[in-house]
């Protein structure tokens, strides 16, 4: 019996220290978490740089676990450098006290697909009293098309079963990715990168053009922890200068070196979000990676947030410490 | 009177432990683990339960959340107990019926559910999925429920030749009906859980599951804990009180 009682609670002590090593960073050296996807490539030219030596980890990890490794008690164990959804970055970190923002590293990577004529600013009427499939309309690519039509001046509603479409409104409606607008019953279709490019539906607009100025919207931002801005200040410029470099690099790299750079630091276990076969330069276009400093993006960050409330984003307390402003 | 509570008590204090035993694993793992985005506090997830019932949207998503667990629920019983009946009166319906179970059985959810999107929207679709898992379920348990009927007795019935309606009245129910309604609770139980999974799926409007969804995207992990727990309490009562009638139903056939 009591042996039975032993091996239990050895068990249970087994389970929770698993648990605890879901969050782990090695001492003295800098773990740097990034949810796969496009922000990963964004930090693609750092990691093709990486050496062993260097001191510098990189994780790809699952999107949606990423805010874990920011939110831990124990400061050791949390991410030295963390890319977050610009919405979760402020909800958890806004005051500023334990991380903060140094820059935007995606700036939108959703598409509107439909048959047609090309939607623009201009012609953005003409979305009114159609139903817009929206990929994940829940979640930030919902928050984002809701965003955008509030910016274009558009009302819009949300469909569900027994809810009659509107001609007075943009009609949303939660739907899975399928290559048939019919079939989804659907008029046009709102899809993320690298999923849009694999629905053989047109493109006929960019979310970030019908956003912003035709710059985006800052989808995720890359935040460090505020030990690591007071003691590798130094490593740290050096650090985003090649981050920002990387924007440039995107555009001239082969695909197999962003790949093999992306590929070799993909957590174990992960199916990842772009394989060799789907990491093709339109995708690598459409990812909008490239980086700008928190003392350029600070107004966007803020505008946007402001924007994602009025949609129904929850509340964020955001304060002036969450942007870094240090000299870089 | 009072030696049948002071009974009632006792029987309760070992489902009391357990539920204290919970409590005790969950505020060691919140400790050990000490990340709020991984495992919220108790205290945190049960001040973000009370402050449930006040929110707006609230009652209308559970409520249509579990009506849809029993709507699942009632279009399993009312096709599960039938053609169980008829499976076991003519076998060879029974292997036939077989493959159809057994593949229901295995169906992953996610393949079929966009199909079920497609055609039935995010209600009927968290409807569908919880009948896919239900309708196998409560078949195999009334199934196996009417072979488990006393053998002697069903000799009897035939060789005094007792009426076919009389048989069920007066052998079949009384047998069979504790243990369905006891599996029934755990059924339901398991439905209202599924239901909320699909509902996750789905992007259901109006749904606990779109609330969970909310508070997940929003980081609030209290109120995602919260709803969670909900859930899980919901599931459980609905267990007991069926185990409780079925205790009653058997007392009865006694």
């Amino acid at each position: 019996m009591r042996k039975r009682v032993v091996s239990i609670f050895t068990s249970v002590l087994f389970a929770l220290g698993c648990l605890c090593g879901c969050v782990k960073a090695t001492p003295n050296t800098v773990d740097i978490y990034m949810p796969d996807g496009a922000p990963a490539l964004t930090l693609a030219y750092a990691m093709s740089e990486d050496r062993e030596e260097d001191g510098v980890n990189y994780h790809i990890t699952q999107a949606e676990s990423i805010a874990a490794y920011v939110s831990g008690t124990d400061e050791e164990k949390n991410a030295d450098l963390c890319v977050l959804p610009v919405n979760l970055a402020a909800k958890l970190l806004g005051k500023g006290e334990r991380y903060q923002m140094l820059g935007v590293v995606t700036h939108g990577n959703l598409f509107l697909l439909g048959e047609g004529e090309k939607i623009t600013k201009d012609n953005a009427h003409l979305l009114q009293g159609k139903t817009v499939g929206v990929i994940q309309l829940a979640n930030v690519p919902g928050l984002v098309t809701k965003a955008a039509l509030v910016k274009l001046g558009l009302s819009y509603r949300q469909l569900s079963d027994g809810v009659a479409v509107s001609p007075d409104h943009v009609n949303l409606k939660g739907v899975q990715p399928l290559s048939d607008l019919k079939t989804l019953g659907v008029d046009y279709l709102v899809a993320a990168s690298p999923i849009a490019e694999r629905l053989a539906i047109p493109f006929v607009a960019s979310l970030q053009e019908l956003y912003g100025e035709g710059t985006g919207y800052p989808q995720a931002v890359l935040v460090a922890k505020k030990s690591l801005l007071e003691e590798k200040g130094e490593w740290l410029d050096g650090f985003l200068e090649r981050v920002e470099q990387g924007g440039e690099w995107l555009k001239t790299a082969s695909l197999a070196s962003v790949y093999h750079a992306y590929a070799t630091h993909l957590v174990s276990g992960l199916s990842p979000a772009f394989t060799a076969e789907t990491l093709s330069a339109q995708a690598v276009q459409n990812a909008n990676a490239y980086f700008t400093y928190a003392n350029e993006s600070k107004e966007e960050v803020k505008v946007f947030l402001e924007t994602l409330k009025t949609v129904g984003a929850g509340d964020f307390a955001l304060r002036e410490d969450f942007f870094y402003q240090g000299n870089f | 009177m009072k030696k049948g509570i002071v009974k009632t008590i006792r029987a309760g204090i070992p489902a009391v432990g357990g539920v204290l035993f919970l409590v005790a694993v969950w505020t060691v793992c919140y400790a050990i683990i000490g990340n709020e985005y991984l495992v919220s506090s108790p205290w945190d997830s049960l001040k973000a339960a009370v402050s449930l019932f006040g929110k707006s949207g609230f009652y209308g998503a559970f409520s249509a959340t579990l009506l849809r667990a029993f709507l699942a629920f009632l279009i399993s019983v009312l096709a599960a107990a039938p053609l169980a009946g008829l499976a076991f009166a003519y076998p060879v319906f029974g292997r036939f019926l077989a493959p159809i179970v057994a593949c229901l059985r295995a169906l992953p959810t996610l393949a079929v559910l966009l199909l079920l999107l497609v055609f039935l929207g995010g209600n009927g679709a968290a409807v569908a999925v919880g009948v896919s898992a239900l309708f196998p379920m409560l078949y195999t348990s009334f199934y196996h429920s009417l072979a488990g009927v006393d053998g002697k007795m069903k000799e009897l019935c035939a060789v005094y030749e007792v009426p076919i309606k009389r048989q069920i009245e007066g052998l079949y129910l009384p047998q069979v009906l504790p243990k369905a309604v006891a599996s029934s609770g755990a059924a339901l139980s398991f439905a209202l859980k599924l239901t909320v999974s699909a509902e996750i799926l789905a992007v259901t409007f109006q749904s606990l599951g779109g609330l969970m969804q909310e508070a997940k995207l929003s980081a609030e992990i209290a109120t995602l804990t919260a709803l969670t727990l909900l859930v899980c309490l919901v599931g459980v009562l609905i267990e007991v009180a069926c185990n409780g009638l079925a205790r009653r139903l058997y007392r009865r056939a006694l």
